[in-house]
């Protein structure tokens, strides 16, 4: 069976998008086809992490928002090695589409849905993985709420775990089948009880995982996916942990 | 001058002989009267005249009395008052509109001053039957006007996506209507809106309405873009409907709540007091897959009529009519169509429809005809006219007819 998991931060620059794309190539490279959507519209970001091996691209999101072309006229094949062809990328605007387009004429939300849904079908998806804007908008709503699984990206501190009883109150009344909280950035990849428990009170659930703040990171300079170019650092097996939480691991079956 | 008949009106039948003796002269017919003979004699008793000659000493008022009772009688003679001595009598007549004639009474004046009289009443007449006959004219055209200027108010044409058929028929039972219908693109061409509605009455305040309620609906459903009250729903503090908590609008969904959630707030606030409303069907068409979203609005239920031999569906409402209850619920409904399947859309002016014995064309009646239309692979409208004519007769039509089909042309060999 198909399964979509969103990932979701209260705040941004949670390193949400850089989980999202690790979690994207991880997956396929285990087998399953996957399709990478950034419904961020204001801030795109998978477009950058993935912009020497998918792009430029010519359709987007937002084209497909705005009736500009079917969704799956917007998913580039990422060209990475994953061991096979079913690797995609929806950027959230091209080139040419500026973000004005789509805030001054809006869109029919609908429309979001609908084309998760095909997309899963037409190009055979084991697993859609939506990145969202930080916070709470229509995109990221919508995206939750088409969702079964839910990934919190957050940092132990408490700017966003303001964001936490919004975020929890949402995510019951959407029902998720499962849900990760990431606690990223920490320092030397741990965080002291007290603040664990802070996390764990605020969430009311466990801390999946705890990814260790990696100065490698930010030496590669987004010019590389992080589990390709250390697929042996313990910020890799963090993103591990993360999809044996919320991924049902099955592959979609075939019409 | 043809033969001058002459009613003369005096108290005591007392005709001077100058006078009498010019009518004789000029070959009228005379009949001398007091005003008590012609308002005491039975009806059709009194001969009929061209002229009413009143002795001046009359009054006025007596005078008028007597012209108003030949006039109940269908005769409209001219009036004129004529005076022997006191001249100063005829004021009093003129003043109240009549004519006059003045002493002597020599026959070549007197013919020549009643001919004159015969064709200032005559212009005057037809002065007014004309002016009668130009208002009329005027209104006439202002309704024509307005009919025209209502046509523009629906659609020039019916949009036509691949295997679909969307015909409609429109008849208004006056000038103007109360009733409209509108198809059109939505959602960057991904979705059809289908809207078929009936505003309350008839003729020019029905068709006033009716413009504005097709132009609210329209420019708000093709304007309805980001709906953030999804997020606002899902974020809010009272669930709400349990149920709900997790439905992301379907496409089009968005455009057809606003558009009749917009329109019911817009009446209600600005125009509650007039009492106009609108029933209304308003459904949104996915002509790739067949999906209908819809609002019902007190409306006549469409009929889905199954092409592969179903039972009919009826679309019930989901909602009152549009422009009664300020903040009322409007609920969607769901529909599929398959293909060869057609969707029929109607005004209450079908159902109740009256034959010539005064019986209505009712639903019964209405979802036979259709289910014998798709049976017979007949034109769904072409039938359903020629039922309704067959079944109204010569009875007259007394309320707007709109009727709309939209039909998912089946695989080739189909019906339909």
């Amino acid at each position: 069976m198909s399964q979509i998991i969103t990932v979701h931060s209260y705040r941004g620059g949670t390193g949400k998008s850089s989980t999202a794309a690790n979690l994207g190539l991880l997956l396929a490279s285990s087998g399953l086809r996957v399709a990478l959507v950034d419904t961020d519209i204001q801030t795109p970001a998978l477009d950058v992490i993935f912009g020497d091996v998918a792009l430029p691209a010519r359709r987007s999101l937002t084209d497909y928002l705005i009736g500009r072309c079917e969704i799956e006229e917007a998913a580039y094949a990422v060209d990475q090695t994953v061991g096979h062809d079913g690797f995609f990328l929806v950027p959230a605007r091209s080139q040419a589409t500026g973000v004005n387009e789509i805030m001054g004429r809006g869109y029919d939300v609908g429309l979001l849905r609908e084309g998760f849904d095909r997309l899963i079908d037409t190009l055979a998806l084991d697993v859609l993985l939506l990145d969202t804007h930080a916070g709470f908008n229509n995109e990221t709503v919508t995206a939750m709420a088409s969702s079964d699984a839910l990934v919190v990206v957050t940092r132990a501190e408490r700017l966003d775990l303001a964001g936490a009883k919004e975020t929890m109150a949402l995510a019951s009344r959407l029902g998720f089948g499962a849900m990760s909280i990431a606690v990223n950035m920490a320092p030397d990849g741990a965080v002291a009880d007290r603040l664990r428990g802070d996390v764990e009170t605020a969430y009311n659930t466990r801390i999946t995982t705890v990814l260790p703040y990696a100065p490698e990171m930010a030496s590669l300079a987004g010019e590389r996916v992080f589990s390709t170019a250390y697929p042996h650092h313990p910020l890799v097996s963090g993103y591990r942990r993360i999809i044996a939480e919320v991924s049902n691991g099955t592959t979609a079956i075939r019409r | 001058m043809a033969q001058t008949r002459v009613l003369i009106l005096d108290e005591r039948r007392d005709v001077p002989a100058g006078l009498s003796k010019a009518l004789d002269a000029v070959g009228a017919e005379a009949h001398t009267c007091t005003p008590g003979d012609v308002l005491a004699a039975s009806p059709g008793r009194m001969p009929a005249v061209t002229t009413l000659l009143a002795n001046a000493t009359l009054s006025p008022h007596t005078v008028r009395s007597v012209a108003r009772r030949l006039a109940d009688e269908g005769q409209q003679p001219i009036v004129v008052a004529y005076a022997e001595h006191d001249l100063h009598l005829l004021d009093g007549h003129v003043r109240a509109g009549s004519d006059y004639l003045l002493p002597p009474f020599h026959p070549v004046l007197v013919e020549a001053r009643l001919r004159d009289c015969h064709q200032h009443a005559e212009l005057n007449r037809s002065m007014e039957e004309v002016a009668a006959h130009a208002e009329l004219l005027s209104y006439e055209r202002e309704l024509e006007i307005g009919r025209e200027i209502q046509l523009g108010f629906l659609p020039d044409s019916l949009p036509s996506p691949d295997d679909w058929n969307i015909r409609v028929r429109f008849r208004p039972a006056r000038t103007v209507a109360g009733d409209f219908y509108d198809v059109f693109e939505l959602v960057n061409r991904r979705r059809l809106a289908l809207v078929v509605a009936d505003v309350c009455d008839k003729g020019v305040g029905a068709a006033l309405f009716m413009a504005l309620i097709r132009s609210l609906l329209r420019h708000t459903a093709e304007q309805s873009g980001l709906q953030n009250l999804i997020a606002a729903d899902l974020l809010g503090e009272d669930p709400g409907g349990a149920e709900h908590t997790r439905a992301i609008p379907v496409v089009g969904a968005t455009p057809l709540l606003n558009a009749v959630v917009g329109t019911n707030s817009y009446l209600t606030r600005n125009h509650i007091e007039q009492g106009y409303f609108a029933t209304m069907f308003f459904g949104v068409l996915d002509p790739v897959t067949g999906n209908l979203v819809y609002i019902n609005g007190g409306h006549n239920p469409p009929v889905l009529v199954s092409g592969s031999g179903a039972e009919p569906v009826l679309l019930q409402p989901t909602g009152p009519a549009v422009g009664v209850m300020p903040d009322c619920t409007f609920s969607l409904g769901y529909a599929q169509i398959s293909p060869g399947d057609t969707l029929f859309i109607y005004t209450d002016g079908v159902t109740e429809a009256r034959s010539e014995t005064g019986r209505f064309f009712g639903e019964d009646l209405l979802i036979q005809q259709l289910t014998e239309a798709i049976v017979r692979g007949e034109e769904l409208l072409d039938h359903m006219d020629g039922a309704l004519s067959a079944f109204v007769g010569q009875a007259e039509q007394s309320d707007d007819i709109t009727m709309l089909a939209v039909h998912w042309q089946g695989p080739a060999g189909a019906a339909g």
